[in-house]
């Protein structure tokens, strides 16, 4: 056993006072071991001190910079603290943590650099609307062209990462919606991808960063970030 | 046709754009760096509003039969072009809010780490 194992929980939040405390005790059931950052991503609400008010170490940005901007501070912090291994666990109560310690395990066991929960490769009654379906197809077909490797969901968060991915994406600027671009970009430093079929929840408070009216622009963002990827690492 | 008017009008314009910019930079609204490009542009807008034929030959040259119709292509794409330039420099200064934000929030937790860690060790009697 590597007694040198240190996880990390990275929980992005912004507006999440109605779920985080049911986030951070679900963390705490199941993945005991692990230490939780949220990362309080300019939330205007109780979010942040609700979270303090649970003991976890909260980091608060001064302002909302959106997911991808959040779960990079997660990284740093976790990059600066030396830990061996992380996991997003989103804020919106929709990852169950009890999936988490099975994405760790298939991390250790695999050697894999992300292990990626899926929704879509087993019925896990998971549906998603049925834009976000469609641009996780389309994100699926590009990424098999580009990064060589069929990822059936390129837009869970619901991830966990090696030390190596930490230090990657630490310090590479992603787009504001950094998932289906981070399998490229970790794809082409050489990592390994494994995807495992997982259930998640539907969300039951708070709103969702992804509107079914905002995914036209949001495939379109994603889309030119994917396709105009180069290997060189941006701060 | 009423070429004198339409001289006399460029010559206003473009004394006024420089004026301003001037008075922009002055009052450091405007770093002179990006005040070098409004003034190239105050200034060809001078040169023509003295030397209309250039402005015709070019227009003869692009196969445009009406020169002012040139001079409107000419600062449309000049105006695309600056568009995309800011658009570049607003990326660029959007990735560097988001790159000093995290550091403040990083930095704003060691604050408080270091404070907490200090405060524990300068209350031993409690």
């Amino acid at each position: 056993m590597d007694n040198r194992k240190k996880t990390l929980i990275i929980v992005p939040a912004y507006q999440e006072e109605a779920n985080i405390l049911r986030v951070i005790e679900d963390i705490r059931t199941h993945l005991p071991q692990a230490e939780i950052v949220v990362i309080n991503d300019g939330s205007t609400d109780q979010t942040g001190p609700l979270a303090r008010g649970a003991a976890v170490k909260v980091i608060d940005l001064s302002f909302n910079m959106g997911i991808g901007a959040s779960v990079q501070t997660g990284f740093k912090y976790a990059r600066e603290h030396d830990y061996t291994e992380a996991m997003q666990i989103d804020g919106d109560h929709q990852h169950p943590a009890e999936e988490g310690p099975r994405l760790l395990q298939i991390l250790a066991e695999k050697k894999a650099d992300l292990v990626i929960g899926s929704r879509f490769i087993a019925p896990t009654g998971y549906q998603g609307s049925w834009a976000r379906r469609a641009g996780n197809r389309l994100f699926q077909w590009v990424n098999a062209l580009i990064v060589g490797q069929e990822i059936i969901d390129n837009t869970s968060g619901f991830r966990a990462y090696s030390r190596r991915a930490i230090e990657l994406l630490s310090q590479t600027y992603l787009g504001e919606y950094p998932e289906p671009e981070s399998i490229g970009y970790l794809k082409s430093q050489g990592c390994s991808i494994v995807e495992i079929p997982v259930r998640m929840r539907r969300r039951t408070g708070g709103t969702s960063s992804i509107t079914p009216l905002r995914s036209v622009y949001y495939m379109v963002r994603v889309l030119t970030s994917i396709l105009s990827f180069n290997k060189h690492s941006r701060r | 046709m009423n070429f004198l008017l339409l001289k006399v009008s460029t010559f206003f314009l473009s004394v006024f754009m420089l004026v301003w910019i001037f008075s922009l930079v002055r009052r450091r609204l405007l770093i002179e760096e990006y005040s070098f490009l409004w003034i190239c542009i105050a200034g060809i807008f001078l040169i023509l509003s003295f030397f209309h034929p250039i402005m015709d030959k070019a227009a003869y040259w692009l196969g445009i039969d009406y020169g002012p119709s040139a001079l409107f292509l000419f600062f449309n794409v000049v105006t695309l072009f600056i568009l995309i330039h800011v658009s570049i420099q607003l990326s660029d200064y959007k990735s560097k809010k988001r790159l000093l934000a995290q550091e403040i929030a990083l930095l704003r937790d060691k604050v408080e780490e270091l404070s907490r860690k200090t405060s524990t060790h300068e209350s031993p009697n409690l």
